[in-house]
């Protein structure tokens, strides 16, 4: 190795490593600072440079300070040094800065391992389909560089290099399947979180229905179920999510300090289920939150998943990428129904000074019911459905007092304004009441599974009742049922939801095309999202449980090893058998042809037999093609000793050499005059 | 007293030797088949796997499956490496090629022909000989690709150097496959020349009965194309002037002017040092173009002429006491 020189990497690798470097940050570059991809720019261009010998690499000095600006600036920008998209940014820095560094082959080559760790950490960011095919195409450009490290062929051209690459890149495949399949999925040995810095989606900590005038709400996509067995129906779809019990008079908030129960273990007084259940697979999108969605009650087996004393599943780290669980649901169940503690009936009756209105109305509501807490709750529905309260997705806001403006002056809102003033009325005659935040409903796909979108956030209250607990009653359906029966757009009249956003997926609902398309694209970003994606623990033993009985990952590292030595074995025949076929000369092959054609009518050419003897030969064989054969020898000499002797024969002894055009047209002409050959004796 | 230490390498070493020897004998043409070729991964292919296993660690962590995957492809390119390397090597076919010979002391020149008899193409290819390395070798369109090296020639008479290593990290730098290979070839080294004064020309005229002229150059015999080593005396420089091409005017001595060297003419009892000042004189005398004999105890060359001749007298001092008759050199190469 020798020092202070700088490595000559191969012309072809270079351009392929830029490339790489460019195609492994592109899909950063909207998450970075501003400044960097101008950073990027430069490094690569001093890199190009330095190959056409116009300058140099930096001194050390200059190195040195451009890392620690670089540091300063990255500190300026996040706010720290740490955390996902600082660190991110700092590995994309050194990926560069390493560009102007590249004394050995020993740098080029940490360059190509950065590469596997900058594009790792894209997986971080996104798992959709797309983003993850472009990322092999990097993978295989970061191959194409390796291999181009180790050609030294001069006059190789990158899109050589690339077809080495792309060989090996193919042969890799089947055995990434069989490892990707295979290898069972352990738990993390420790936490680690990409959280905070990221917008949270779908439905927050808190709602305030009074400040929001225009809800808009997104086609993205919030979940995916699959039912195994029986599905439910439609309108009991209530997809229970958070539950809002703290109420100031303009928010309410998830009651932060709710105790525990572990997964399994609810205190089994309190809880009485009917053995009725649906066994379905849930998908989550990442929403960086940590509650997770399901029909209640729920049974949810996974180690890192509590259940709140409000049947509420959160998970100890939030939901950062693609999560998917395994539920069981009972869907008849009383819980609580034998009493509250002192404690959570305080807390679920809990109510601000403000409002009286709505309290007086609730007090008279009440005594006309003569006190029955069953008479009561229905009553307050019948109001909400007789009087002109209207559903709309663009209501007033609300300034004070907001159960009291919405309930007797506007009239109008969504379900977080049904359900707030529902749980308002309850709790105002001491009646224990929450909200929940959830999702309802969602739409079937051709192929079967149901898929639950942010359109369909709902609100929906709980009550509870002496003896039977806490009763689901959503006060939406009150107004506007369709709204449960069908989703949000089923219950919108006016034109308020689509003209939102032009390209909503309500907008062309009616026309067939699009719908089918767009079915075809969510199947099989649910496929990826369900096989690859969400490939976990429990989809591995699912998987194998279609053709083991008893899946063990013993069994399964088994069975790994047997395919996996199938594939080698095929790779090794495939690849090393090569060596078998021996080739011809193409102008020998097709002479022997000839010979083989003679052969079949019993004219055999002896070992060692010169061309021109078998000419003889054969022509007394057959007199009437004695013409053609005479030709073919003469041609066949030709091109082999005679005036169009191969360019390269005394290098190459005519085996395997390259042709000349001349040669060629020569080859294909006794080509076809060796087919057309008909011998006749 | 002798050091545990080495006599257990030299133990080992030569073990290895009668080990590598069974498995890959000395032949003019070896075929790298399966037996002969050996397999490792470099160090750059042990921090690859070390990055997968980092990355397997992120995605467990991050309970990521893409960055798994990531992980397992890295996994599933090497194990694909190691098939595709170890292709870069086998059924290569090496043959032993001409040799120059050199004086003792200066570089003998080796050919080994890379040879494939297949499609399968062989790139970078590097051959590790006597501590020389070779440049990268590419056996693509060829079917054959002479390799030359020049290896310090230490020892007169037939020098047939020791194992080399033929090896190549092609494609992916990752694993390194090698093979260690004899081939039977040799290049003749010829004594190191000694400048000394030759004392017994005296003696000379008794064995033939002619007188001796100075110089072999009194009469113009032909033309012939210029060699490196001839006179600038002798060039045709009018020929030169009308048709570019250099051409040595060949004298013939006149008959009789023939010299002999011998044995005993040469002021040195060193066999080894006779031998280098009678190699001196050969090339002295083939240089002024005189007609000139070598008389050895092995025996004689008859007096000729031109480079054949040279050639066939270095040759015979090069040999000298090393292809069996004579025994003078202990050991028989």
């Amino acid at each position: 190795m020798k020092k202070n020189t700088v490595y000559p990497i191969p012309r072809a690798s270079l351009l392929l490593l830029l490339a790489t470097v460019g195609l492994a940050i592109a899909p950063h570059m909207l998450r970075l600072p501003l400044w960097l991809p101008v950073v990027a720019v430069a490094c690569v261009g001093w890199r190009i440079q330095v190959y056409r010998e116009r300058w140099v690499f930096p001194s050390r000095i200059v190195r040195f300070s451009i890392v620690l600006t670089s540091m300063v600036a990255i500190f300026l920008f996040y706010g720290t040094v740490l955390g996902p998209d600082a660190g991110v940014a700092l590995l994309i820095l050194a990926y560069l800065f390493k560009l102007l560094e590249m004394y050995k082959e020993r740098d080029a080559f940490l360059i190509v391992i950065l590469s596997y760790f900058v594009i790792a950490t894209n997986y971080l960011f996104s798992t959709a389909l797309l983003s993850s095919l472009y990322t092999m195409v990097v993978v295989l450009f970061v191959t194409a560089s390796l291999v181009g490290l180790n050609q030294t062929t001069r006059e190789v051209k990158p899109r050589q290099t690339l077809f080495v690459a792309t060989k090996l890149f193919v042969q890799a495949i089947p055995i990434m399947i069989v490892l990707f399949v295979f290898i069972p999925r352990v738990s993390p040995m420790w936490a680690l979180n990409i959280d905070n810095s990221h917008s949270k989606t779908g439905l927050s900590d808190s709602v305030s229905p009074g400040d929001i005038s225009n809800l808009s709400k997104s086609s993205a996509l919030a979940f995916t179920v699959e039912f195994f067995g029986d599905k439910p129906l439609q309108k009991d779809l209530y997809w229970r999510g958070v539950a809002y019990v703290d109420f100031d008079g303009r928010t309410w908030r998830r009651g932060s300090l709710e105790g525990y129960h572990t997964a399994k273990q609810v205190v089994k007084s309190d809880l009485v289920v009917h053995p009725d259940v649906f066994e379905y697979h849930i998908i989550m999108e990442p929403n960086y939150r940590h509650w997770l969605f399901a029909l209640p009650y729920s049974i949810l087996n996974e180690s890192n998943v509590k259940q709140t004393k409000s049947l509420v599943l959160t998970r100890k780290e939030p939901v950062a990428s693609l999560v998917s669980y395994d539920v069981v649901s009972h869907p008849r169940y009383a819980y609580q129904g034998g009493g509250l503690s002192a404690l959570e009936r305080k807390r679920n009756t809990q109510l601000p000074p403000t409002d009286i209105r709505s309290k007086r109305k609730a007090k008279e509501m009440y005594e006309t019911a003569n006190g029955d807490p069953h008479v009561y709750a229905e009553s307050v529905l019948r109001w909400f459905n007789t009087d002109n309260f209207v559903y709309t997705l663009r209501p007033p806001l609300l300034k004070v007092n907001v159960v009291d403006s919405f309930l007797f002056s506007t009239q109008q809102g969504f379900c977080a304004h049904y359900a707030g003033a529902y749980v308002f009325m309850m709790r105002a005659v001491g009646i224990p009441a929450r909200m929940i935040g959830g999702y309802q409903g969602g739409e079937y796909h051709e192929a079967g599974h149901l898929m639950v979108k942010q359109y369909h956030a709902h609100a929906w209250t709980e009550v509870w009742l002496q003896d039977h607990g806490w009763i689901r009653v959503d006060p939406t359906a009150a107004v506007a049922p369709e709204r449960v029966l069908s989703g949000p757009d089923g219950a919108v009249t006016d034109d308020s939801f689509s003209s939102d956003s032009p390209l909503s997926p309500l907008l062309f609902r009616n026309n067939a095309f699009i719908r089918s398309l767009r079915g075809k694209v969510e199947y099989v970003d649910f496929l990826w999202s369900r096989w690859v994606v969400g490939y976990n623990n429990s989809t591995q033993t699912q998987f194998f449980s279609r053709w083991m009985n008893d899946v063990t990952p013993q069994k399964i590292v088994m069975v790994m090893f047997v395919l996996l030595s199938g594939v080698m074995l095929v790779l090794a025949v495939y690849i090393l058998l090569e060596r078998g076929r021996r080739k011809l000369d193409p102008v020998d092959r097709v002479y022997l042809r000839f010979g083989e054609k003679l052969a079949d009518k019993g004219v055999e050419r002896n070992v060692g037999e010169g061309v021109w003897s078998y000419c003889e030969r054969a022509s007394v064989a057959f007199p009437n093609s004695a013409i053609d054969i005479r030709d073919i020898t003469q041609l066949y000499d030709d091109i082999r000793y005679g005036q169009a002797p191969m360019e390269n024969i005394r290098t190459s002894q005519g085996v395997g050499g390259t042709l000349s055009q001349r040669q060629k047209r020569l080859k294909i002409q006794l080509k076809q005059m060796v087919r057309r050959l008909q011998l006749k004796p | 007293m002798t050091n545990p230490f080495s006599v257990m390498r030299q133990h080992i070493d030569v073990r290895w030797q009668r080990w590598i020897q069974r498995r890959v004998p000395k032949a003019l043409r070896v075929e790298l088949d399966q037996r002969k070729v050996f397999i490792f991964p470099t160090r750059y292919g042990f921090f690859f796997l070390l990055t997968s296993f980092l990355l397997f660690l992120g995605g467990i962590n991050y309970e990521n499956s893409l960055i798994l995957n990531l992980s397992f492809f890295l996994v599933s390119l090497f194990l694909v490496a190691i098939l595709q390397t170890f292709k870069n090597l086998s059924g290569l076919v090496l043959v032993a090629g001409e040799t120059k010979p050199a004086f003792k002391g200066q570089d003998a020149w080796f050919e080994i022909l890379f040879e494939r008899e297949s499609t399968r193409q062989y790139e970078s290819l590097h051959v590790i000989w006597e501590g020389q390395e070779s440049g990268s070798i590419n056996v693509i369109e060829r079917t054959k690709q002479p390799v030359g090296m020049s290896l310090r020639a230490i020892k007169r008479g037939r020098y047939s150097p020791g194992r080399f290593k033929v090896q190549s990290t092609f494609p992916l730098g990752l694993l390194r496959t090698w093979s260690w290979v004899q081939l039977d070839i040799a290049a003749i080294v010829y004594p190191m020349p000694v400048r000394c004064e030759y004392v017994g020309t005296e003696g000379d005229g008794k064995k033939d009965g002619n007188i001796k002229t100075p110089t072999g150059q009194d009469e113009f015999e032909y033309l012939r194309e210029y060699r490196v080593g001839d006179s600038l005396n002798n060039i045709a420089w009018k020929k030169y002037a009308n048709n570019r091409k250099l051409l040595s005017k060949v004298f013939h001595g006149v008959a009789g002017d023939t010299y002999w060297l011998r044995w005993g003419g040469v002021p040195s009892a060193d066999l080894e040092m006779k031998l280098s000042m009678l190699c001196y004189w050969v090339i002295t005398y083939s240089q002024e173009n005189r007609m000139f004999g070598l008389s050895l105890p092995s025996g004689d060359i008859a007096p000729a002429t031109g480079q054949d001749h040279e050639v066939n007298c270095l040759r015979a001092l090069a040999l000298y006491g090393v292809d069996g008759h004579g025994g003078l050199d202990g050991t028989l190469l």
